[in-house]
Protein backbone atom coordinates (compact mmCIF):
# COMPACT_ATOMS: atom_id res chain seq x y z
CA UNK A 1 0.00 0.00 0.00
CA UNK A 2 1.35 3.81 -0.81
CA UNK A 3 -0.20 6.91 -0.02
CA UNK A 4 1.25 10.26 -1.24
CA UNK A 5 3.83 12.71 0.03
CA UNK A 6 3.18 13.96 3.80
CA UNK A 7 0.91 10.66 4.63
CA UNK A 8 2.10 8.87 7.90
CA UNK A 9 0.06 5.17 8.28
CA UNK A 10 -0.25 2.08 10.34
CA UNK A 11 -2.36 -0.60 10.45
CA UNK A 12 -4.17 -2.18 13.72
CA UNK A 13 -5.74 -5.61 13.88
CA UNK A 14 -7.45 -6.89 16.35
CA UNK A 15 -10.69 -9.44 17.30
CA UNK A 16 -14.13 -8.62 18.63
CA UNK A 17 -17.72 -9.96 18.47
CA UNK A 18 -15.67 -13.13 16.80
CA UNK A 19 -14.65 -11.29 13.58
CA UNK A 20 -10.99 -9.98 12.98
CA UNK A 21 -11.01 -6.13 12.12
CA UNK A 22 -8.24 -4.58 10.59
CA UNK A 23 -7.99 -0.20 10.86
CA UNK A 24 -5.78 1.67 9.10
CA UNK A 25 -4.69 4.82 10.29
CA UNK A 26 -3.54 7.73 8.30
CA UNK A 27 -2.38 11.48 8.68
CA UNK A 28 -0.97 14.48 6.72
CA UNK A 29 -0.03 17.31 8.62
CA UNK A 30 0.69 19.34 6.75
CA UNK A 31 -2.40 18.65 4.49
CA UNK A 32 -4.46 18.80 7.94
CA UNK A 33 -6.03 15.49 7.07
CA UNK A 34 -6.54 12.33 9.25
CA UNK A 35 -8.79 9.59 8.38
CA UNK A 36 -8.87 5.83 10.27
CA UNK A 37 -10.55 2.95 7.89
CA UNK A 38 -12.45 0.02 10.20
CA UNK A 39 -12.97 -2.92 8.01
CA UNK A 40 -13.95 -6.58 8.51
CA UNK A 41 -12.26 -9.48 7.53
CA UNK A 42 -13.83 -11.39 4.85
CA UNK A 43 -12.63 -14.45 3.70
CA UNK A 44 -8.77 -13.38 2.09
CA UNK A 45 -10.06 -10.01 1.71
CA UNK A 46 -12.40 -7.22 3.77
CA UNK A 47 -15.15 -5.73 4.20
CA UNK A 48 -14.53 -1.98 4.52
CA UNK A 49 -17.45 -0.63 7.54
CA UNK A 50 -16.37 2.78 8.32
CA UNK A 51 -14.05 5.98 7.72
CA UNK A 52 -14.11 8.31 10.29
CA UNK A 53 -12.71 11.65 9.00
CA UNK A 54 -11.12 14.80 10.19
CA UNK A 55 -10.21 16.98 7.06
CA UNK A 56 -10.34 20.71 7.65
CA UNK A 57 -11.23 21.15 3.86
CA UNK A 58 -14.56 21.07 4.76
CA UNK A 59 -16.98 19.37 7.44
CA UNK A 60 -16.02 18.72 10.56
CA UNK A 61 -15.52 15.56 12.46
CA UNK A 62 -17.67 12.73 10.18
CA UNK A 63 -17.98 9.42 9.80
CA UNK A 64 -18.71 7.77 6.26
CA UNK A 65 -20.20 4.26 7.58
CA UNK A 66 -22.22 0.83 6.93
CA UNK A 67 -25.77 1.15 7.63
CA UNK A 68 -27.69 -1.58 8.33
CA UNK A 69 -26.26 -5.29 8.35
CA UNK A 70 -22.53 -5.00 7.64
CA UNK A 71 -22.05 -8.71 6.50
CA UNK A 72 -23.81 -7.32 3.64
CA UNK A 73 -21.25 -4.77 2.45
CA UNK A 74 -19.55 -5.35 -1.04
CA UNK A 75 -16.25 -7.03 -0.06
CA UNK A 76 -12.77 -5.76 -1.41
CA UNK A 77 -13.78 -1.74 -2.09
CA UNK A 78 -13.56 1.24 0.28
CA UNK A 79 -17.10 2.16 -0.35
CA UNK A 80 -20.25 0.22 -1.16
CA UNK A 81 -21.70 2.82 -2.23
CA UNK A 82 -25.02 1.28 -1.74
CA UNK A 83 -24.86 0.88 2.07
CA UNK A 84 -22.45 3.69 2.86
CA UNK A 85 -23.31 7.35 4.25
CA UNK A 86 -22.33 10.28 5.68
CA UNK A 87 -22.84 10.87 9.49
CA UNK A 88 -23.81 13.67 10.54
CA UNK A 89 -25.08 15.82 7.70
CA UNK A 90 -23.56 19.18 7.55
CA UNK A 91 -25.41 22.77 7.43
CA UNK A 92 -22.51 24.05 6.12
CA UNK A 93 -19.50 23.17 4.19
CA UNK A 94 -16.85 24.67 6.30
CA UNK A 95 -14.56 23.00 8.62
CA UNK A 96 -15.26 24.94 12.34
CA UNK A 97 -12.67 22.73 14.52
CA UNK A 98 -8.93 23.35 14.40
CA UNK A 99 -7.14 20.32 13.36
CA UNK A 100 -5.61 18.95 16.63
CA UNK A 101 -4.97 15.63 15.54
CA UNK A 102 -1.14 15.00 15.31
CA UNK A 103 1.09 11.38 15.25
CA UNK A 104 1.07 11.11 18.11
CA UNK A 105 -2.51 11.04 18.74
CA UNK A 106 -3.64 10.00 15.39
CA UNK A 107 -3.79 5.94 16.82
CA UNK A 108 -5.83 7.55 20.64
CA UNK A 109 -8.18 8.83 18.27
CA UNK A 110 -9.14 5.35 16.63
CA UNK A 111 -8.74 3.68 19.45
CA UNK A 112 -11.25 5.81 21.29
CA UNK A 113 -13.35 5.83 18.31
CA UNK A 114 -13.20 1.98 17.04
CA UNK A 115 -12.48 0.82 20.95
CA UNK A 116 -9.20 -1.33 20.79
CA UNK A 117 -6.14 -0.81 22.91
CA UNK A 118 -3.52 0.99 21.22
CA UNK A 119 0.24 0.31 20.97
CA UNK A 120 3.19 0.94 18.46
CA UNK A 121 3.67 3.55 16.11
CA UNK A 122 3.67 4.87 12.69
CA UNK A 123 5.47 3.73 9.20
CA UNK B 1 -33.16 37.58 -13.72
CA UNK B 2 -29.25 37.51 -14.37
CA UNK B 3 -28.28 33.73 -15.41
CA UNK B 4 -24.55 34.62 -15.42
CA UNK B 5 -24.51 36.09 -12.01
CA UNK B 6 -26.33 33.01 -10.71
CA UNK B 7 -24.43 30.18 -12.29
CA UNK B 8 -21.09 32.32 -10.96
CA UNK B 9 -22.80 32.31 -7.64
CA UNK B 10 -23.51 28.42 -7.87
CA UNK B 11 -20.05 28.04 -8.69
CA UNK B 12 -18.62 30.34 -6.15
CA UNK B 13 -20.82 30.01 -3.39
CA UNK B 14 -19.40 25.83 -2.46
CA UNK B 15 -15.81 27.19 -3.20
CA UNK B 16 -13.76 27.43 0.55
CA UNK B 17 -10.09 28.43 0.59
CA UNK B 18 -8.49 27.73 3.74
CA UNK B 19 -4.82 27.83 5.19
CA UNK B 20 -3.20 24.73 5.90
CA UNK B 21 0.55 24.05 6.89
CA UNK B 22 1.28 23.07 3.07
CA UNK B 23 0.02 26.25 1.59
CA UNK B 24 -4.05 26.20 1.22
CA UNK B 25 -6.73 23.66 1.16
CA UNK B 26 -9.56 24.44 -1.97
CA UNK B 27 -13.01 22.86 -1.34
CA UNK B 28 -15.13 23.16 -4.42
CA UNK B 29 -18.86 22.77 -4.57
CA UNK B 30 -17.87 19.37 -6.95
CA UNK B 31 -19.07 16.24 -5.24
CA UNK B 32 -16.60 13.64 -5.07
CA UNK B 33 -17.30 9.81 -5.54
CA UNK B 34 -17.36 9.30 -1.46
CA UNK B 35 -19.92 12.01 -1.45
CA UNK B 36 -17.64 14.54 0.52
CA UNK B 37 -16.97 17.85 -1.30
CA UNK B 38 -14.47 17.38 -4.24
CA UNK B 39 -10.98 19.66 -2.92
CA UNK B 40 -7.20 19.77 -3.59
CA UNK B 41 -4.26 22.20 -2.05
CA UNK B 42 -2.06 24.48 -3.40
CA UNK B 43 1.33 23.42 -2.02
CA UNK B 44 3.45 27.05 -1.94
CA UNK B 45 7.05 27.06 -1.40
CA UNK B 46 8.20 30.20 -1.31
CA UNK B 47 7.81 32.37 -4.26
CA UNK B 48 6.70 29.23 -5.91
CA UNK B 49 3.72 26.80 -5.88
CA UNK B 50 1.75 24.06 -7.02
CA UNK B 51 -1.88 22.22 -6.74
CA UNK B 52 -1.85 18.91 -5.67
CA UNK B 53 -4.08 15.72 -4.61
CA UNK B 54 -4.54 14.99 -1.37
CA UNK B 55 -2.09 12.18 -1.73
CA UNK B 56 -4.63 9.41 -0.94
CA UNK B 57 -6.40 9.84 -4.43
CA UNK B 58 -4.33 6.94 -6.14
CA UNK B 59 -4.93 4.99 -2.66
CA UNK B 60 -8.50 5.86 -3.13
CA UNK B 61 -9.16 4.89 -6.57
CA UNK B 62 -6.96 1.57 -6.30
CA UNK B 63 -9.13 0.75 -3.29
CA UNK B 64 -12.49 1.48 -5.40
CA UNK B 65 -11.21 -0.97 -7.68
CA UNK B 66 -9.07 0.75 -10.40
CA UNK B 67 -6.34 -1.43 -11.70
CA UNK B 68 -3.55 1.08 -12.51
CA UNK B 69 -1.58 -2.11 -13.92
CA UNK B 70 -4.16 -2.24 -16.59
CA UNK B 71 -3.00 -0.73 -20.26
CA UNK B 72 -6.18 -0.13 -21.05
CA UNK B 73 -7.08 2.40 -18.09
CA UNK B 74 -3.54 3.62 -17.86
CA UNK B 75 -3.81 5.13 -21.61
CA UNK B 76 -7.17 6.66 -20.22
CA UNK B 77 -4.95 8.25 -17.40
CA UNK B 78 -2.15 9.28 -19.22
CA UNK B 79 -4.78 10.83 -22.01
CA UNK B 80 -6.61 13.06 -19.07
CA UNK B 81 -3.40 13.98 -17.83
CA UNK B 82 -1.89 15.63 -20.37
CA UNK B 83 -5.41 17.27 -21.61
CA UNK B 84 -5.57 19.10 -18.74
CA UNK B 85 -1.26 19.14 -17.69
CA UNK B 86 -1.45 17.51 -14.84
CA UNK B 87 1.58 15.44 -13.90
CA UNK B 88 1.75 12.02 -11.82
CA UNK B 89 4.47 12.33 -9.57
CA UNK B 90 5.78 8.75 -8.94
CA UNK B 91 8.03 10.12 -6.32
CA UNK B 92 5.24 12.16 -4.47
CA UNK B 93 2.65 9.30 -4.81
CA UNK B 94 0.37 12.38 -5.73
CA UNK B 95 -1.71 13.97 -8.86
CA UNK B 96 0.24 17.52 -9.31
CA UNK B 97 0.72 20.88 -11.91
CA UNK B 98 3.38 22.09 -12.41
CA UNK B 99 5.28 24.61 -10.38
CA UNK B 100 4.70 28.40 -11.24
CA UNK B 101 4.90 31.57 -9.41
CA UNK B 102 2.21 32.05 -6.77
CA UNK B 103 0.35 34.42 -8.10
CA UNK B 104 -0.23 32.34 -11.33
CA UNK B 105 -1.57 29.30 -9.36
CA UNK B 106 -5.46 30.25 -9.64
CA UNK B 107 -4.90 29.76 -13.56
CA UNK B 108 -4.53 26.16 -12.86
CA UNK B 109 -7.25 25.90 -10.73
CA UNK B 110 -9.68 25.17 -13.31
CA UNK B 111 -8.30 22.18 -15.55
CA UNK B 112 -6.94 20.90 -12.17
CA UNK B 113 -10.49 20.29 -10.87
CA UNK B 114 -11.44 18.82 -14.17
CA UNK B 115 -9.11 16.93 -13.99
CA UNK B 116 -10.25 15.16 -10.72
CA UNK B 117 -13.94 15.17 -11.99
CA UNK B 118 -13.23 12.97 -14.73
CA UNK B 119 -10.35 10.94 -13.24
CA UNK B 120 -13.33 9.59 -11.10
CA UNK B 121 -14.95 8.50 -14.33
CA UNK B 122 -12.21 5.48 -13.91
CA UNK B 123 -14.19 3.90 -11.54
CA UNK B 124 -16.83 3.30 -13.72
CA UNK B 125 -14.14 1.06 -15.52
CA UNK B 126 -13.68 -1.37 -13.07
CA UNK B 127 -16.44 -3.78 -13.66
CA UNK B 128 -14.39 -6.83 -14.32
CA UNK B 129 -11.98 -6.63 -11.05
CA UNK B 130 -15.85 -6.21 -9.00
CA UNK B 131 -16.78 -8.72 -10.41
CA UNK B 132 -13.41 -10.82 -10.00
CA UNK B 133 -13.85 -11.01 -6.02
CA UNK B 134 -16.56 -13.40 -6.33
CA UNK B 135 -13.88 -15.88 -9.16
CA UNK B 136 -11.22 -15.15 -7.09
CA UNK B 137 -13.33 -16.22 -3.43
CA UNK B 138 -14.65 -19.67 -5.43
CA UNK B 139 -11.02 -20.42 -6.39
CA UNK B 140 -9.70 -19.55 -2.60
CA UNK B 141 -12.49 -21.80 -1.32
CA UNK B 142 -11.59 -24.44 -4.09
CA UNK B 143 -8.26 -24.34 -3.07
CA UNK B 144 -8.49 -25.21 0.47
CA UNK B 145 -10.68 -28.09 -0.39
CA UNK B 146 -8.80 -30.16 -3.25
CA UNK B 147 -5.39 -28.28 -2.86
CA UNK B 148 -3.97 -26.15 -4.97
CA UNK B 149 -2.08 -28.72 -7.20
CA UNK B 150 -5.45 -30.31 -7.73
CA UNK B 151 -7.16 -26.61 -8.75
CA UNK B 152 -5.88 -24.59 -11.84
CA UNK B 153 -7.27 -21.51 -13.93
CA UNK B 154 -7.82 -20.71 -17.50
CA UNK B 155 -6.81 -23.58 -18.78
CA UNK B 156 -7.76 -25.58 -22.41
CA UNK B 157 -8.46 -28.75 -20.30
CA UNK B 158 -9.40 -30.93 -23.72
CA UNK B 159 -6.47 -31.20 -26.06
CA UNK B 160 -8.60 -31.55 -29.15
CA UNK B 161 -10.28 -28.52 -27.87
CA UNK B 162 -7.81 -25.83 -27.60
CA UNK B 163 -10.00 -22.86 -27.94
CA UNK B 164 -12.22 -23.86 -24.75
CA UNK B 165 -10.49 -22.42 -22.11
CA UNK B 166 -12.01 -23.46 -18.90
CA UNK B 167 -11.79 -20.37 -15.75
CA UNK B 168 -11.58 -23.19 -13.22
CA UNK B 169 -10.41 -26.73 -13.97
CA UNK B 170 -10.46 -29.37 -10.35
CA UNK B 171 -8.52 -32.45 -10.87
CA UNK B 172 -10.34 -34.76 -8.14
CA UNK B 173 -8.18 -38.59 -7.62
CA UNK B 174 -10.91 -40.51 -8.85
CA UNK B 175 -9.93 -39.22 -12.39
CA UNK B 176 -12.55 -37.03 -12.50
CA UNK B 177 -12.50 -33.51 -13.66
CA UNK B 178 -14.74 -30.08 -12.93
CA UNK B 179 -14.82 -28.20 -15.96
CA UNK B 180 -16.18 -24.59 -13.35
CA UNK B 181 -17.25 -21.79 -15.22
CA UNK B 182 -17.89 -18.29 -12.63
CA UNK B 183 -21.61 -17.04 -14.16
CA UNK B 184 -20.06 -13.17 -14.07
CA UNK B 185 -21.86 -12.51 -16.73
CA UNK B 186 -23.30 -12.74 -20.26
CA UNK B 187 -20.23 -14.04 -21.69
CA UNK B 188 -19.36 -16.29 -19.29
CA UNK B 189 -22.57 -18.18 -19.42
CA UNK B 190 -22.29 -18.75 -22.82
CA UNK B 191 -18.75 -20.07 -22.76
CA UNK B 192 -20.29 -22.45 -20.59
CA UNK B 193 -22.79 -23.57 -22.49
CA UNK B 194 -20.95 -24.46 -25.64
CA UNK B 195 -17.90 -25.77 -23.95
CA UNK B 196 -20.64 -28.43 -22.29
CA UNK B 197 -21.80 -29.00 -25.51
CA UNK B 198 -18.71 -29.73 -27.30
CA UNK B 199 -17.98 -32.25 -24.30
CA UNK B 200 -21.33 -34.00 -25.14
CA UNK B 201 -20.65 -33.93 -29.06
CA UNK B 202 -17.27 -35.27 -28.99
CA UNK B 203 -18.19 -38.08 -26.19
CA UNK B 204 -15.65 -36.84 -23.55
CA UNK B 205 -15.40 -38.69 -20.74
CA UNK B 206 -14.67 -37.68 -16.80
CA UNK B 207 -15.40 -34.07 -17.56
CA UNK B 208 -18.26 -32.42 -15.45
CA UNK B 209 -18.63 -28.88 -16.71
CA UNK B 210 -20.39 -26.53 -13.91
CA UNK B 211 -21.59 -23.11 -14.14
CA UNK B 212 -21.64 -21.28 -10.68
CA UNK B 213 -23.98 -18.17 -10.47
CA UNK B 214 -22.80 -15.60 -7.87
CA UNK B 215 -26.71 -15.39 -7.07
CA UNK B 216 -29.97 -15.70 -8.66
CA UNK B 217 -31.40 -11.83 -8.15
CA UNK B 218 -28.80 -9.26 -9.95
CA UNK B 219 -29.05 -8.45 -13.21
CA UNK B 220 -25.70 -8.76 -14.65
CA UNK B 221 -26.93 -12.30 -16.39
CA UNK B 222 -29.96 -11.77 -18.99
CA UNK B 223 -32.98 -13.82 -18.34
CA UNK B 224 -32.31 -15.61 -21.97
CA UNK B 225 -29.15 -16.84 -21.06
CA UNK B 226 -29.79 -18.13 -17.77
CA UNK B 227 -33.03 -20.31 -19.10
CA UNK B 228 -30.05 -21.31 -22.00
CA UNK B 229 -27.82 -22.79 -18.79
CA UNK B 230 -30.45 -24.63 -17.34
CA UNK B 231 -31.74 -26.28 -20.10
CA UNK B 232 -28.36 -27.29 -21.24
CA UNK B 233 -26.11 -30.24 -19.35
CA UNK B 234 -23.60 -27.67 -17.07
CA UNK B 235 -24.41 -28.83 -13.47
CA UNK B 236 -25.81 -25.34 -11.91
CA UNK B 237 -24.72 -24.01 -8.47
CA UNK B 238 -25.41 -20.58 -7.15
CA UNK B 239 -22.46 -19.33 -4.63
CA UNK B 240 -25.19 -17.11 -2.48
CA UNK B 241 -27.26 -20.53 -1.57
CA UNK B 242 -24.08 -21.49 0.62
CA UNK B 243 -20.52 -21.83 0.45
CA UNK B 244 -19.72 -25.27 1.30
CA UNK B 245 -23.18 -26.56 -0.40
CA UNK B 246 -21.41 -25.60 -4.01
CA UNK B 247 -17.76 -27.10 -2.63
CA UNK B 248 -19.55 -29.98 -1.56
CA UNK B 249 -21.53 -30.47 -4.57
CA UNK B 250 -18.42 -29.95 -7.00
CA UNK B 251 -16.99 -32.83 -4.56
CA UNK B 252 -19.52 -34.82 -5.46
CA UNK B 253 -19.92 -34.35 -8.64
CA UNK B 254 -16.21 -35.73 -9.14
CA UNK B 255 -15.71 -38.46 -6.42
Amino acid sequence: MSMGRGWKWRVVNFTALAEQFVVLVAISEEKESYRAILAMKSGKTLKVLCFHELHTDHFNWHCHLIRGNVHDTFAGVLRDKNLMFRWPSFSKDECTVPFDVTEDSALTNAAARYRFAKGGGFL
Amino acid sequence: MNLQKDICAAFCDGLVVRQVPVGYAISTPVTWFSGDNLSFYARVEGARARLEDSGSLLFDLEGQGVDFSSENRMEILSSLLSEHGVIMSEEDGLFCTEWVKKEEIASLALPFLTFLARVQDLLFLNREVVKSTFREDLISALEDTFTEGRVSVSEPLIETLPHYTVDIVVRSDSGKTAAIFPATNDVSVLRAVLFSMEVQKHHVANVVPFLIYENLDRGAITQQSREIAFNSDLTPAVWSGGREEVIQKVQRYVQ
